[in-house]
């Protein structure tokens, strides 16, 4: 057929010019359909994930963290493995003071922004691109991805490492019901290990809690002081253990490790070891049974 | 030699002027034959104004188009046309936007963006009709798949719409003109 076929259904002339008339109707109402979708295109959230040097992910316990451009605080009071940092639209470099249980933070950093109009119904979008870490006390941090995400993305812009905590040793309280050892739930007042040192302890019932060990000294007395119904209780264990130094990482310089542990002393009517090295996130070192 | 010059007019932006409060445009088309190819122009002028709550956005601009089309029914008596062809097209045009919100983290938001002399450029395929209706009156329509937009913006804002080519929330867009032409023929050579 070919084209001549088009000469065929248009011809003579009067089919061409109807369907020619016709078209002028179909395209006023296709022209009123013109307008996009409302869709959400702001990629204004930064993404960080945090890592321990070797390359585990880490759960970073957050107090808050703020920015200078804001009054909100964002990841309040939560035990979370990232943070999600929300970017200025009026700025191209923002601030944020990071604090955790261990440590307060800064972290600076710069982007391209753009803003553009989208549509009647969705309004403005802003695309955020170029992202570039200008300052931070962290001891590392690299950028994965320059572009920052939608909020409702997971993927990282910027991963932040830390040194190894070498001295969190895991306690998992334990509880004797009809001859059979059980998860205890308790509530912990205080923490004392005897050495100045951050103890992160939950302000809620938990079953195990990760404890300091003294790297100055071989042996860390652990006093708990938990909650009982008729008001609290103090129990002690003492911890012994070996200590060698080793550079893990440059970055970290000498840390001190910590191997053997086992128990020489407790008012806990009984343990058990159940690992006798530290690891960075701590696992489960030793049960203590009530 | 070339036996005609059609000159005519976008009908659905004359049309849509008068219902579209948020447009504002015209486009003159004009083609010339040679023998089954024609050299084909387009020159408009557009300009599209929306006022959100929060925002306040407006763009001016004029285009033009420049390519050639390959006339299929080259038997046909009345010089009936239906065609495929090619467009490069070009647009100078400034926008503006003014925005005012309350971010719920930032606080007021209050800037003014402006794009100004903003160059762009565009190519497009085309398909279409040209049919002789009464002595000098032509109609027709062209349907256009406009790809490869480039723009040169260098500031804070992105171009949401781009005369003569449309919004930039696409890779590729489609286009469509119904034209009203005049066919003035030149005189034959001796």
């Amino acid at each position: 057929m070919g084209f001549r076929a088009l000469k065929y259904l248009y011809g003579p002339n009067m089919g061409m010019k109807k369907i020619t008339g016709y078209l002028l109707l179909l395209t006023l109402a296709v022209s009123c359909l013109d307008d996009p979708d409302c869709y959400q295109l702001n990629n204004n959230v930064l993404i960080l994930n945090y890592k321990i040097l070797g390359g585990q992910n880490d759960q970073v316990p957050f107090i808050g963290i703020e920015t200078p451009a804001s009054d909100s605080v964002f990841n309040a009071l939560t035990i979370s493995g990232s943070a999600r940092l929300p970017l200025n639209p009026t700025a191209e470099q923002m601030e944020f003071s990071i604090v955790d249980f261990y440590a307060n933070h800064n972290l600076s950093f710069s982007y391209s922004r753009q803003i553009q109009f989208v549509s009647e119904e969705c309004g403005e979008r802003y695309y955020y691109s170029a992202l570039n870490v200008l300052g931070h006390d962290y001891d590392s941090v690299r950028i994965v991805n320059s572009t920052p995400q939608p909020e409702t993305s997971g993927n990282a812009n910027i991963e932040i490492y830390r040194c190894p905590r070498t001295n969190l040793a895991g306690i998992q309280f334990k509880q004797i019901i009809n001859s059979q050892v059980v998860a205890d739930t308790v509530v912990l007042l205080n923490v004392d290990v005897g050495f100045s040192t951050p103890i992160f302890v939950p302000n809620d019932t938990i079953q195990t809690i990760n404890v300091p060990l003294n790297p100055n000294a071989a042996t860390t007395t652990i006093l708990f002081t938990l909650k009982t119904p008729t008001g609290s209780v103090t129990k002690s264990v003492t911890v012994t253990y070996a200590r060698i130094t080793k550079e893990l990482f440059e970055r970290c310089g000498v840390q001190t490790l910590f191997t053997d542990l086992d128990v020489s002393a407790t008012d806990f009517s009984d343990y058990t070891v159940l690992k006798d090295s530290i690891q960075d996130l701590p696992v489960m070192n030793l049960e203590v049974i009530q | 030699m070339p036996t005609g010059v059609r000159v005519g007019t976008d009908v659905v932006a004359l049309i849509r002027n008068t219902y579209d409060d948020s447009f504002n445009g015209w486009e003159l088309s004009a083609d010339v034959d040679f023998d089954r190819f024609y050299l084909a122009v387009d020159w408009g002028s557009w300009a599209r104004a929306f006022n959100p709550d929060g925002n306040d956005y407006a763009n001016d601009g004029s285009y033009y188009r420049v390519g050639a089309d390959v006339n299929f029914l080259t038997k046909d008596p009345e010089k009936n046309m239906f065609f495929i062809g090619a467009r490069y097209g070009n647009t100078n045009f400034s926008e503006t936007l003014i925005t005012t919100k309350i971010d719920p983290v930032f606080g007021d938001i209050s800037s003014t963006y402006t794009n100004s002399d903003l160059q762009g450029h565009w190519f497009e395929l085309t398909t279409g009709l040209r049919v002789k209706m009464w002595k000098m009156i032509w109609l027709g329509y062209t349907a256009r798949f406009k790809f490869g937009l480039k723009t040169n913006e260098t500031g804070d804002m992105m171009p949401f719409d781009v005369p003569g080519y449309g919004t930039t929330d696409k890779q590729s867009t489609w286009g469509f003109n119904y034209l009203i032409l005049v066919r003035l023929p030149l005189p034959k050579k001796k």
